[in-house]
């Protein structure tokens, strides 16, 4: 699987919403009504999926699973 | 002083049965069906059965409150082990798998009043929120707060009840032979002023709670008979016209009887009375006073509640 | 009403296991956190500042029977309270005669017992824990533990309530003082130093890598810290019959709860106002009479910014009083907190000297406040205001008064 699919699979769990019917661009917090624990726990499991250690400040970035896949490359990529 | 009304009540009583830890266990089936509608992703199972507990007693009640809506209800959630489970299990992932694997959503179950806010959260109780801690007294000594609170003005509402888990830890830091139990409920209390339609259940009548000191435990049945007489003058009430006993202690079997009979004799009784036999861990003040409201025999109960350091009494007058 | 006296007063902390180190570490505005060892090893922990009672003085009020049976929490409580009752003038065949209530608070209750059995049974399995760490982690036993040491007779309560914990269990020392249920309480909050609080509050990226800085634009987080505070509560008259020193009056008491979310606080700070306005007129006072405020400060972003709203919301923007957080020197003791902030309280009652928030260097705007920046600053005082907020939305603010 793929960095992209795995980010995609770890979300869709944490956020209760299945990988056909996730919108990659919705709000975790305004479209799906998430809250600010739901996102640690994202940023928890990314960490713990691949390895890295994401920015603190770098929360309030991971809004929607597109921002997420795109912070979580950034990671891996660095660390390639 | 106001007085003090119980006007609604559930008890959730476990009907599972595990033989290997020798326990009447609370199956899902039980409090899944309550939680309709509740974000319960994360939240441990003493929250979720006492959550399930709180709002049924609501429900009973007619009672729905909004979120908006400024209130001082409060809640009483008397629990011997809380969330010492969650706590334990959070940790023992801590260390198979490191620090960082937790997953943080399930850390707000490590504090010991989880049960008790999550109950605030989604029956939307604005007041106090007390978790009571008293061993196998938890229960008894939170519905005696609760009573207080309102006699004395504090709130005009509280749930007050609470519930126990046995897993096998808590069958563990029990360490004795007793057939377990789990059990979950509420009463919801309310002075007069706040009984707008309906008819009380009971009234509660008396409360006292004091901690047993080596000198006491030698003459445990005087020091509890002294305790109920204390609790039924401050209801207005002689002890004569207590008409059941029930006994809720910490000892073997054999020895409860005993004590109860003791007790009995020491206040020159007439009525029925009953040592229970199952450890309900901090629950058995909930189940002796569900007992009460699931009879319908209109009269004065005395429940009393011993551990080996400290005891509680509670008078209930079913209406 | 009969009003409620604090008598006495003892502390375990950070900055001192005794009432002058302590007042003496905070007044000089002495930071007592700093970098722990075996956090620094382990490569889980990303942060390794913790807040720790380094000082083991405080164990020789106890019995060597004491130390072999009891946890650390209720060791701490034994010995706090021991030292409150001798600060209260109230000797143990008195407090034994009376009818001497407990009533204690906690976060996470006897957690070191936890640590140790849990790391048993992961080298060695559930078989192996000893009865001796099962029977100590139940909660109750903390106090009993204070209730069997000295003997009492009184009620005997364990209201864990999170980190708002020191003052729920002074407002119910108070309730049972007024429903005569007691003639003497022993009230107050303990939590010891916890790996799973550590754990926890690092994945919820709360914990500060270096500094705790509340109220301060660049604040990155809450120390965890640990202590004991315990005070001794009376009737005034019985107090006045006695010739005791009445350190303060707890003249109001407010309990709320946010019903909002288990970690984040109401974004209106909708119980901390609630509890802030019924200890004001529990008080029967005005917001004009508060002359300083012990802030919950943890110094994490949506704390100070929602503890700051909910001021703003009772006092009026630009007029909240002085107020400061002694968090910023001894860290978060969690359930201690409130306890050891009301004897810090009741010391700057005392000296006329407000304690310090250190650190203190970018004003925020969303924290529009005079926080009593780097040093200690004489005021004229009598009435305080002391909040404290917990997890699960546990709000509560008590209003001291000079006694």
């Amino acid at each position: 699987m793929n960095c992209d699919e795995k980010v995609k699979e770890i979300v869709c769990e944490i956020v209760g919403v299945s990988k056909e019917e996730i919108d990659p661009d919705a709000s975790f917090m305004d479209d799906m009504g998430l809250d600010s624990l739901r996102a640690l726990e994202i940023l928890a499991a990314i960490e713990n999926a691949f390895g890295i250690t994401i920015d603190p400040q770098r929360l309030q970035e991971m809004t929607t699973l597109n921002h997420v896949i795109k912070l979580t490359r950034e990671y891996t990529e660095a660390d390639q | 002083m106001n007085k003090v009304y119980i006007t609604s009540a559930n008890t959730i009583i476990g009907t599972g049965w595990d033989a290997e830890q020798n326990c009447h266990k609370i199956l899902p089936q039980q409090y899944e069906p309550l939680l309709q509608s509740v974000p319960t992703r994360n939240m441990d199972r003493i929250s979720k059965i006492a959550l399930a507990a709180a709002r049924s007693t609501l429900e009973a009640r007619g009672i729905t409150v909004s979120k908006d809506t400024p209130n001082n209800y409060g809640i009483l959630f008397g629990t011997q082990f809380s969330a010492l489970d969650s706590i334990h299990n959070f940790d023992m992932e801590a260390l198979k798998k490191g620090a960082l694997a937790v997953n943080p959503g399930l850390f707000p179950n490590t504090v010991l009043n989880a049960p008790a806010c999550q109950a605030s959260i989604h029956c939307r109780f604005a007041g106090p929120v007390y978790t009571v801690c008293s061993g196998p007294l938890s229960t008894l000594d939170a519905l005696g707060i609760g009573y207080n609170l309102i006699r004395s003005g504090v709130t005009s509402m509280v749930l007050a009840g609470g519930a126990d888990e046995a897993e096998p830890l808590h069958c563990a830091m029990q360490n004795n032979k007793k057939e377990k139990g789990e059990a979950a409920g509420f009463l919801l209390l309310e002075s007069a002023d706040t009984i707008h339609c309906g008819t009380p259940l009971a009234e509660i009548a008396g409360y006292a709670s004091c901690a047993l000191h080596q000198k006491q435990r030698t003459t445990l049945s005087f020091t509890l008979a002294d305790m109920i007489t204390t609790a039924v003058k401050s209801g207005g009430i002689s002890a004569r016209d207590i008409a059941c006993l029930s006994l809720y202690a910490w000892l073997p079997a054999n020895e409860s009887e005993r004590l109860l009979a003791d007790l009995y004799t020491e206040l020159k009784l007439n009525g029925t009375r009953e040592a229970i036999k199952t450890d309900w861990m901090g629950s058995g003040g909930i189940v002796q006073a569900n007992k009460i409201i699931g009879s319908k025999h209109k009269a004065l109960w005395c429940l009393v509640n011993a551990d080996e350091d400290k005891a509680a009494v509670l008078i209930i007058k079913r209406l | 009403m009969n009003k409620t006296a604090i008598t006495g007063m003892g502390i375990i902390s950070s900055a001192g296991t005794n009432l002058t180190d302590f007042w003496n570490t905070l007044s000089c505005g002495t930071v007592t956190y700093k970098e722990i060892p075996e956090y620094k090893a382990d490569k889980n922990f990303r942060t390794h500042i913790g807040a720790r009672v380094q000082d083991s003085t405080w164990q020789k009020n106890l019995t060597e029977m004491q130390r072999q049976s009891f946890g650390k929490a209720a060791l701490y409580a034994v010995s706090a309270s021991r030292s409150a009752l001798e600060n209260a003038k109230i000797d143990m065949d008195t407090a034994s005669r009376l009818r001497t209530a407990v009533v204690l608070s906690t976060t996470m209750g006897e957690i070191q017992t936890e640590e140790a059995f849990s790391e048993i049974r992961h080298q060695e399995g559930f078989g192996k824990i000893p009865q001796n760490l099962l029977r100590q982690y139940r909660t109750d036993h903390i106090a009993s533990a204070v209730s069997s040491a000295l003997q009492l007779s009184g009620p005997t309560y364990m209201v864990p309530a999170a980190c708002a914990g020191g003052n729920y269990a002074v407002g119910l020392g108070k309730n049972i003082l007024e429903w005569n249920l007691a003639d003497i309480v022993i009230a107050g909050g303990v939590d010891v130093f916890s790996r799973v609080a550590f754990t926890g509050f690092q994945r919820l990226l709360s914990l500060s890598p270096d500094l705790c800085k509340p109220f301060d634009r660049e604040r990155k987080g809450l120390i965890l810290g640990e202590g004991c505070g315990i005070v001794i509560l009376e009737r005034e008259q019985c107090a006045h019959a006695r010739n005791a020193k009445i350190h303060g009056i707890l003249a109001g008491v407010g309990l709320t709860a946010d019903r909002h979310h288990m970690t984040a606080p109401h974004p209106d700070g909708d119980g901390a106002v609630r509890a802030i306005r019924q200890a004001i007129q529990e008080a029967e006072g005005t917001v004009q009479d508060i002359d300083y405020i012990s802030a919950h400060g943890t110094g994490t972003i949506s704390n100070d910014k929602t503890e700051v709203k909910a001021l703003e919301t009772v006092f009026g923007g630009g007029s909240v009083p002085p107020l400061s957080s002694i968090k910023s020197m001894i860290g978060h003791p969690m359930g201690a907190a409130g306890a050891i902030e009301l004897i810090a309280c009741l010391q700057m009652l005392e000296n006329n000297l407000l304690l310090p928030t250190v650190h203190y260097e970018t004003p925020d705007p969303a924290c529009n406040i005079d926080c009593v920046p780097g040093t200690a600053r004489k005021a004229k005082l009598s009435c305080i205001l002391s909040n404290s907020l917990g997890f699960g939305g546990q709000s509560s603010s008590i209003i001291i008064t000079r006694g």
